[in-house]
C-alpha cells in the first residue's frame, strides 16, 4: 500500500538485554551466556543465548535455575554503558529515516507518513529499517500502522515486517496473545483465571465493566487491545555524542590486545555514524585504569571520516605516543558526529592526497620525528631573521586547483640555518672583521658586509649586529654580535 | 622493434642487431643509434608525466625539462643545493601541488623560502634527526601518494653513512615510481649512486660583492658552475654557469 500522512513504524528488538550485550561482545554469541540483573544466584535472567534456550532456560528464571538447566555457563550483567550505547544506536537507525522519533529500551517509534517519495511501498520501508538495524548489529522486527501503540504491539508479536492498513487494526490484533500487553503479574494472573488468551478475548469484554476488575488500567488495556489507543509520539532528543564502551573481564596492559578491542568499538561507532549519514570528527579514547583512574587520549582528525582503517591508524599512533600507564579494565570511545566534507575530484587530475591520508601521514611522521617537528614552516613573529616554527599543515582546498601561471621565480642564495647558532670567535681591527673561528671553520675574513643592526622586539631585547662574511674557499657566512650577551655567533651559511 | 625501425625509415635488418655491419657504415650506425635514442626518449616522454621544472634554465636543460617524476635526482657539492631545492619547491607549490621537504639539518629559513616563491601552505616541512629517519620519512611520504616533489636535504645531516645502503634506495625508487613523484636528494656527496637518474654537482666559482653606502661592502651574488656528473636523461659531462643573487 502507498504511504499516507499519519503512519508510524515501530522497530522492535527482541531479547533486548541479550542483543545489547552481544552487540558489544559479539564473541559471546555462540557461548552458553546468560544476561542477568546481577551476579547472585537469585538474580533474574534477562536473556540467554540459543544453546541455553534449547535446554529450557527462559527469561524470568533465576541464575541458579539457569545453571541447573544449562550446566556450566557464563553470566554477564548488562552495564548501563552497554544499554545506553545500544539505545543510541537504535536512535541512530531511526534518525536516518525520520526526525520524529520516540526511543526506548528495545524499541523505537518513528513517524513515516511523508516518505512516499522515498519508498514506494511500506513493506520496502520496513525492510530498509531492518537492514539499517542489522548494520549496527541489532536484529529486529518492524510493524507499520496508523497508531503508535498498535505498531508496537504488532512489532512485538509478529516476525519480519507487518503493514496494517488503516481500519484493519482489530483484524491484526485480535489473534495476538495477551502477553504482548504491558500487564503486571497480578493482571496477567487475573486474565488467565478469566480464561482469556488473546487480545480478541479481551476486546470482547464490555469496556465499562473492566475497571471494576482490573483497576484504572483496565480501560487503557482494552483500548490497546482494540487498537484504539492514540497516544502521540513523545520525541526523544538525539544523543549528544556517539559513545561506545567496553568493560574487560581481565585487566590488560599491552597495547596490541587493547587495539584489537578498540577496533570493535570503532567498527560499531562508524556503523552508527554511517546510519546517520555522518562521519567521525575528533574523538577521545578513555582508558579506565585498574583499580581506578581514567587516562584520556585525544585524537585529532583532519577532516570527518568514516574510514575505520584511518581512525585505527591514528588511534594506534596516539596510543603509542601515550601508552597505558597501568593495566586497563575498560575502554570507551566517544566522538562528536560531524558532517562529512564533500570532495570533488577531477577526472583528469593526478592522484591527490586526501585529508584522511594526510592526517595519517602527519601522525606517522610525528611518531618518527617527534612532536613539533612536522607541519607547515612558518616564520616566528620577530624581526630577527631565521627564526622558524612549525604550525599545523592545512593545504588549501583542491577546489582552488587551476593551471596556475607560475610567476617569474628567480633563484637566490638560500640560507642554510644553523640551529642553534654556533658560538664564534671574531677578531676585529677597528670596525673591520679580520678573523673568524667557529664550528670547525677558521680563517681570515676576506670580505665582510655590515653591520645590519636588528632588534628582535620592542625595547632593547635581542639587539644584534649582523655581518655577511667571506672566508677563503668560497665559504659565505652570516654572523652576528649579540649585544645583550656580548658574544659572537655563527648564524647561517649562504648556500 | 621492427615496427620502430619501420617508423624511423631505417633499412630492414640485415643481421641480428638490425644495424649495418660493414666498417664503412660506422657513421650511419651512430646516426641510427642516436635516432633510436631520440625515438625511445620521445616514447618515454609520451608515457610519463611531464617533468617538474626547477626554475633554473641550465638545470632544466640538463634534465630534459626538469626533475622527472618517478625518478631520483641528486644534487651534490658544496654550494647551491638548498637554492636548487627551494627553486623546485617554489615551482611545485606555485602550481598548487603538494611538496615535502625532509630536512636533515633543520636548515630551512621559512622567510627566505617564502621570498623565493615557495608557498609554505603547500609544503610539508619534516625535520628528521638523522639520515636513516630521513629515508624512512621519505618512504612514508611516497607511500601516502599525492605528493609531487620530495626533497631530501641531507647536507650536514648527522650520520650520513646510514643512508648509503642500496636496499633503501631501491625501495625508495620503487615508491617514487608508484607515487609518480620527483625525488631530489641534496647532499655533500652522491648517496643514491646508480639509483639516481641524474647526478648534478654544483661547484663554487666565487662571490661577488658591491659597494654600499657608507663605504661598506654588500654581498651581491654567488657564481657557481653546474656539472652533470652522470645522467640517463641527457649527455653527461655538460658544464654550465649558474648565478645566484642574494
Amino acid at each position: 500500500m502507498s504511504l499516507t500522512c499519519e503512519r508510524i513504524a515501530c522497530l522492535w528488538i527482541p531479547s533486548w538485554p541479550l542483543q545489547a550485550l552481544l552487540r558489544a561482545r559479539p564473541e559471546l554469541r555462540t557461548q552458553k551466556l546468560v544476561v542477568s540483573d546481577g551476579t547472585l544466584p537469585t538474580s533474574l535472567v534477562l536473556g540467554a543465548t540459543l544453546p541455553l534456550r534449547q535446554v529450557g532456560v527462559r527469561v524470568g528464571q533465576t541464575v541458579a535455575q539457569a545453571r541447573s538447566l544449562g550446566g556450566e555457563l557464563t553470566v554477564q550483567v548488562l552495564s548501563e554503558a552497554h544499554r545506553q550505547a545500544a539505545r543510541d544506536a537504535l536512535y541512530d537507525v531511526a534518525s536516518s529515516f525520520s526526525p520524529s522519533i520516540e526511543c526506548g529500551d528495545g524499541y523505537v517509534l518513528l513517524g513515516v507518513g511523508d516518505m512516499a517519495k522515498l519508498f514506494p511501498d511500506e513493506t520496502i520501508l520496513g525492510k530498509a529499517l531492518l537492514v539499517q538495524a542489522e548494520s549496527v548489529r541489532l536484529h529486529g522486527r518492524v510493524a507499520i500502522a496508523s497508531r503508535a501503540a498498535t505498531a508496537k504491539l504488532l512489532a512485538r508479536a509478529r516476525a519480519e515486517v507487518t503493514v496494517v492498513a488503516p481500519g484493519d487494526e482489530k483484524l491484526y490484533l485480535r489473534p495476538l496473545p495477551l502477553s504482548v500487553l504491558p500487564l503486571s503479574a497480578a493482571q496477567a494472573l487475573l486474565l488467565a483465571r478469566f480464561g482469556l488468551k488473546t487480545l480478541g478475548d479481551l476486546v470482547a469484554l464490555p469496556r465499562t465493566k473492566l475497571p471494576a476488575r482490573l483497576g484504572r488500567d483496565g480501560v487503557k488495556l482494552h483500548r490497546l487491545a482494540a487498537g484504539e489507543e492514540d497516544a502521540p509520539l513523545q520525541p526523544t532528543p538525539p544523543p549528544v555524542e556517539i559513545c561506545e564502551s567496553l568493560e574487560l573481564d581481565e585487566a590488560e596492559h599491552n597495547l596490541e590486545p587493547l587495539l584489537f578491542l578498540l577496533r570493535g568499538l570503532t567498527d560499531r561507532m562508524m556503523a552508527r555514524l554511517k546510519a546517520m549519514s555522518l562521519a567521525c570528527g575528533d574523538f577521545t579514547v578513555e582508558l579506565l585504569h585498574q583499580p581506578q583512574g581514567v587516562q584520556r587520549v585525544e585524537v585529532k582528525v583532519a577532516t570527518p571520516t568514516r574510514e575505520v582503517a584511518t581512525v585505527m591508524e591514528l588511534l594506534r599512533l596516539s596510543l603509542q605516543a601515550h601508552p597505558p600507564e597501568t593495566a586497563v579494565r575498560g575502554l570507551q570511545v566517544r566522538t562528536q558526529a560531524a558532517r562529512p566534507r564533500p570532495l570533488q575530484l577531477g577526472l583528469f587530475d593526478g592522484e591527490q592526497l586526501l585529508p584522511e591520508r594526510l592526517m595519517t601521514l602527519l601522525s606517522r611522521l610525528q611518531a618518527l620525528c617527534g612532536d613539533g617537528r612536522v607541519g607547515q614552516a612558518a616564520a616566528q613573529d620577530s624581526h630577527l631573521p631565521g627564526l622558524a616554527e612549525v604550525v599545523r599543515l592545512q593545504p588549501p582546498s583542491s577546489r582552488e586547483r587551476d593551471d596556475g601561471v607560475v610567476s617569474d621565480l628567480q633563484h637566490r642564495m638560500a640560507l642554510h640555518m644553523l640551529r642553534p647558532p654556533r658560538a664564534a670567535t671574531v677578531k676585529m681591527n677597528g670596525a673591520r672583521l679580520t678573523h673568524l673561528h667557529s664550528d670547525g671553520l677558521s680563517g681570515p675574513v676576506l670580505r665582510a658586509g655590515g653591520p645590519y643592526r636588528i632588534r628582535g622586539s620592542v625595547g632593547n631585547e635581542g639587539l644584534r649586529d649582523y655581518y655577511d662574511v667571506e672566508l677563503p674557499g668560497g665559504e659565505a657566512l652570516r654572523v652576528f654580535f649579540d649585544r645583550d650577551e656580548d658574544s659572537w655567533f655563527l648564524d647561517a651559511r649562504y648556500d | 622493434m621492427f615496427s620502430q625501425l619501420a617508423r624511423l625509415d631505417l633499412p630492414p635488418p640485415s643481421n641480428l642487431t638490425g644495424l649495418p655491419a660493414d666498417a664503412d657504415g660506422a657513421g650511419s650506425r651512430q646516426a641510427a643509434i642516436s635516432q633510436l635514442r631520440q625515438a625511445c626518449r620521445s616514447e618515454l616522454r609520451v608515457r610519463t608525466e611531464p617533468p617538474i621544472p626547477t626554475g633554473c634554465a641550465v638545470i632544466d636543460a640538463a634534465l630534459q625539462g626538469g626533475l622527472p617524476r618517478g625518478q631520483i635526482v641528486e644534487a651534490v657539492g658544496k654550494v647551491g643545493r638548498l637554492s636548487l631545492a627551494l627553486g623546485a619547491l617554489a615551482q611545485v607549490t606555485q602550481r598548487r601541488e603538494l611538496a615535502v621537504l625532509i630536512d636533515g639539518a633543520d636548515a630551512l629559513d621559512p622567510a627566505g623560502a617564502a621570498a623565493q616563491g615557495v608557498d609554505l601552505r603547500r609544503m610539508l616541512w619534516t625535520r628528521v634527526k638523522n639520515g636513516s629517519d630521513a629515508l624512512r620519512a621519505a618512504d612514508l611520504v611516497l607511500g601516502a601518494g599525492g605528493i609531487s616533489l620530495v626533497v631530501l636535504y641531507l647536507v650536514a645531516a648527522p650520520d650520513p653513512h646510514q643512508v648509503t645502503r642500496a636496499a633503501l634506495w631501491s625501495r625508495l625508487t620503487l615508491r617514487a615510481q608508484r607515487a609518480k613523484a620527483a625525488v631530489l636528494v641534496c647532499a655533500d656527496r652522491p648517496l643514491a649512486q646508480s639509483f639516481a637518474v641524474a647526478t648534478l654537482a654544483v661547484h663554487d666559482e666565487g662571490m661577488r660583492w658591491q659597494d654600499a653606502p657608507g663605504g661598506r661592502l654588500q654581498l651581491r651574488e654567488r657564481v657557481a658552475r653546474i656539472e652533470v656528473m652522470r645522467s640517463r636523461l641527457g649527455a653527461p659531462g655538460d658544464v654550465q654557469p649558474w648565478c645566484l643573487s642574494k
